[in-house]
């Protein structure tokens, strides 16, 4: 360990990481695994008038399809804040709900508004693209 | 449909959908995983790799257009074991971190360095700057880049 302090030491890692031997998630396949593609809002601003994933269910390959109310009913809370931090007057830290898929609004393009899982990518990406979503405009903020 | 083309120089035959990108035909029918997806918009280049002599993002090829092509891809760099040249300065240079975006900075170097072995400072950032790097590495690629330069 001494003769190492003050020196450049090569990194053990780089050499499979340099010939593409490195080994990513997306490189290698699990036993049983199945493929998730998101249904992305394409709309800054607008609200869900209807989520339709009946056509995509019934696709073949298709394991199952969430919306952000099926969610919200399986009582599933979204994404939260891992560090809290209080308020000097001990108010507590005003924290927004942050849902994993929209629920009646979405807020930003590529808002995840469904959730297709399937035995393939293909057929995740083909019943994503059967999911009928109407959306209710509103003036970007 | 029947796709062959060379890839590393060994010849490989499939039957693919028509659908299937360039990078996916690598990645999951050879098993070349070297190649990565990053983006799937054609804005990142770690799927960058070389078909018929010339960088191309893989994603935004598919594989049948490719029927034919003489493809190198970052499996293909080493010799036996050993590194390129360019491999060997992002090593020595430090040009990598996490190593995702790595082997499309290597490809995008190699084309560089075989069009202009001496390139300047601004010439190897406009180079790779269809590479996109988020361990914020930037300075040391260049770097590796322009170590590379002296030993090719």
């Amino acid at each position: 360990m001494g003769d190492l302090i003050g020196k450049s030491v090569k990194r053990v890692e780089d050499n499979r990481l340099l010939k593409g031997e490195g080994r990513y998630t997306d490189d290698f396949n699990m036993p049983n695994q199945t493929f998730a593609v998101y249904v992305r809002s394409p709309h800054a601003h607008a609200n869900l008038v209807s989520v339709d994933i009946s056509a995509a269910k019934a696709m073949d390959g298709v394991i199952n399809v969430f919306t952000g109310k099926d969610i919200k009913d399986a009582g599933i809370v979204g994404s939260i804040c891992g560090w809290q931090v209080d308020f000097k007057n001990g108010d507590t830290m005003k924290e927004p709900g942050h849902p994993i898929l929209a629920v009646d609004k979405v807020r930003h393009v590529g808002d995840a508004v469904a959730l297709v899982i399937a035995e393939d990518i293909g057929k995740a990406k083909d019943a994503a693209g059967a999911v009928e979503v109407n959306y209710k405009f509103w003036t970007q903020l | 449909m029947k796709v062959s083309m060379t890839v590393n120089g060994t010849a490989y035959e499939h039957d693919v959908e028509p659908r299937t990108l360039l990078v996916q035909h690598l990645r999951e029918n050879m098993g070349l995983t070297g190649t990565h997806v990053g983006c799937d918009t054609s804005s990142c280049g770690a799927c960058t790799i070389i078909v018929n002599g010339e960088t191309v993002k893989s994603c935004t090829l598919l594989a049948v257009q490719s029927d034919g092509a003489e493809i190198k891809t970052i499996e293909g760099m080493a010799t036996n074991g050993e590194l390129h040249p360019i491999q060997e300065s992002f090593r020595e240079k430090h040009g990598l971190q996490c190593g995702f975006c790595t082997p499309g900075m290597v490809m995008s170097s190699w084309q560089l360095l075989e069009r202009n072995p001496k390139p300047s400072e601004d010439e190897i950032r406009h180079a790779i700057e269809g590479n996109f790097c988020r361990c914020t590495g930037y300075h040391n690629i260049v770097k590796a880049v322009q170590d590379a330069a002296t030993k090719i």
